[in-house]
């Protein structure tokens, strides 16, 4: 149920029933629940009755002779009831509710009126949030699009001065490469956020992990350098994986932005990528050490979760926290294995490792 | 006959278009490193029939703008009728949004994809190991009885047939003629583009000494 269904059943001023889970029926605004309804509910009769209403329209009458109108705003489908309709529907029952309850009096008209008016009002409130979504999502990507421009750019005028190896280029030209490379990524881990159900399709494709992570470390100097933080790239691997070329890389960039933003000065982070053995399962493993700010075991335990950030890392750093949550997801569309240890040093921050192995093709 | 060929011949070979309606930023630049880069507009290309009749070995398919005439969804439609035509062409979604949960279906189906601001050298590494896959006999005879809808039997018979035109103890025209008895279905012109490709890159593993 979306916030406007919510918002729009909160603020119902008729008892409400949800038909999928029926239960006593919630206190509207202007209309309480009936003593009555809390009494009976137990008994058995009202439950079966409300789930009868799924996919019925019209006004009907409940077992104790109060109206019931069954309704669908957007995708939730409630009954509107604990109320006696004028005109009347008849019955010894709805003749005894209605002097029981004389507050719980309407015009039966009422409620289809504002069912109505609530249900219109939420489908234009959802197509203008669709439409500022795809307004947004449009900024994007005309944001990608001149990134593009900028980054082809840069990657020419890099590879003109050093052809074998656009990174040997002047360093002010490899910064403004590196850069706009770096906006790339950010901009598919917004991408990812904006379009979360794309994380559950998973396209994979038999790629080289290394090649990956080495892009990564390349992009991440670019900061790394700012910092005076050093990245060394160690290890070797040259096997394939079954991997999602949209996603992979959010793994390593996330790693790798952690440890360089919570690196001091002059620090270094190690990346070591190797081909080993998780039990019997041949796996990938990218490994990135630094150091960092100490975490409790609780934090340690939420890195992974959404914006689970430290005490200690939130003081040091600004950012959202949501790196290691996206890795996460991608972990887990890439049937692997991540975690992260830290070891206490004397200087009272810690070294931290995180991991992340991936089934190795053989 | 899986083993990929030496690069310069995958260069000199490869034939690639591109189907985007904005000209690909770094068009000039795949160009300058010695591929064979065709760029098409829209499905209403002169060239579109190219693609079907298996002229062309990989396609860069952007989604949106290229036109509607096999359907609404545009790249996810073009990508339907063009593997059904000639399953040996290699289909890489190009476009810059690939998050885009209305879009699975266009990037389970392709073959692979190649982000539009992926960099040039990344974009040609990327090409070239997908050429290395599609530029190879066995790539273009398995294409060639699913284009066919050929049986394993079948499949064997031309197999047999396509070797001996690659030695020489039989003609191409023999193995095109061949290949049109056991054909059950699929388009004469592909079927003679992919025999002779597949004669072709027979002859190059045969001459280059590819395992």
């Amino acid at each position: 149920m979306n916030i406007l269904e919510n918002l729009s059943l909160e603020c119902c001023p008729y008892p409400v029933v949800n038909i999928d889970s029926p239960a006593t029926p919630k206190a509207g605004l202007h209309h309480h629940t009936p003593k009555l309804c809390h009494k009976v509910f137990g008994r058995g009769e009202c439950e079966p009755f409300y789930r009868s209403l799924r996919g019925k329209a019209g006004r009907h009458q409940c077992p104790y002779g109060f109206s019931v109108w069954p309704i669908e705003i957007c995708a939730s489908q409630v009954a509107v009831t604990a109320l006696i309709g004028a005109p009347r529907l008849g019955g010894d029952a709805e003749r005894l509710r209605a002097k029981e309850y004389p507050a719980n009096h309407v015009d039966a008209e009422d409620i289809p009126k504002w069912t109505a008016k609530v249900a219109a009002l939420v489908l234009k409130g959802d197509a203008e949030r669709e439409l500022e979504f795809a307004r947004r999502l449009e900024a994007l990507h005309e944001i990608r699009r001149l990134n593009q421009i900028v980054k082809t750019n840069m990657e020419r005028a890099c590879t003109k001065q050093s052809p074998d190896d656009p990174d040997a280029a002047p360093v002010d030209l490899v910064r403004a490469f590196r850069a706009s490379s770096l906006m790339s990524v950010q901009l598919d881990a917004l991408d990812l956020l904006a379009n979360p159900a794309s994380a559950m399709s998973f396209a994979p494709r038999r790629w080289v992990f290394y090649r990956t992570v080495d892009k990564m470390v390349r992009i991440y100097r670019v900061i790394a350098d700012g910092r005076t933080v050093t990245i060394r790239l160690t290890g070797s691997s040259v096997s394939m994986a079954l991997l999602d070329e949209r996603t992979i890389h959010i793994i390593p960039s996330a790693f790798i932005d952690n440890a360089v933003k919570y690196s001091q000065p002059g620090g270094m982070v190690e990346v070591h990528v190797s081909d080993g053995l998780r039990g019997n399962i041949p796996v990938i493993t990218v490994e990135v050490t630094s150091n960092g700010p100490v975490a409790t075991p609780e934090e340690e335990r939420n890195l992974f979760v959404s914006r689970g950030r430290g005490k200690a890392a939130r003081a040091i750093a600004e950012g959202s926290g949501i790196g290691l949550t996206l890795a996460k997801i991608v972990a887990d569309q890439h049937k692997g294995w991540i975690s992260a240890s830290q070891r206490p040093l004397p200087t009272g921050r810690s070294e931290w490792t995180f991991k992340f192995q991936v089934p190795r093709l053989q | 006959m899986k083993a990929a060929l030496p690069r310069a011949e995958i260069l000199r070979r490869a034939r690639i278009a591109v189907l985007d309606d904005e000209i690909p930023e770094m068009l000039q630049d795949l160009r300058d490193h010695g591929l064979a880069v065709t760029h098409l507009k829209s499905v209403a290309d002169i060239q579109f029939q190219a693609l079907a009749d298996g002229f062309y070995d990989l396609l860069l398919l952007d989604y949106g703008g290229i036109g509607a005439r096999f359907g609404p969804d545009q790249g996810l439609d073009v990508l339907r009728y063009l593997k059904r035509v000639n399953p040996s062409l290699y289909i890489l979604a190009f476009t810059a949004r690939t998050f885009d949960a209305s879009k699975a279906d266009f990037f389970r189906l392709c073959d692979g994809v190649v982000k539009k601001d992926a960099g040039i050298r990344e974009t040609l590494e990327q090409i070239e190991i997908h050429l290395a896959e599609v530029l190879t006999p066995a790539f273009q005879m398995q294409a060639l009885s699913k284009a066919l809808g050929l049986t394993s039997d079948q499949q064997e018979k031309l197999e047999k047939v396509v070797s001996e035109a690659v030695s020489g103890t039989e003609s191409r025209e023999e193995a095109i003629s061949a290949a049109k008895r056991l054909a059950k279905a699929g388009s004469e012109k592909v079927l003679e583009t992919l025999v002779i490709k597949a004669i072709e890159l027979g002859v190059v593993y045969i001459t280059s000494g590819t395992p």
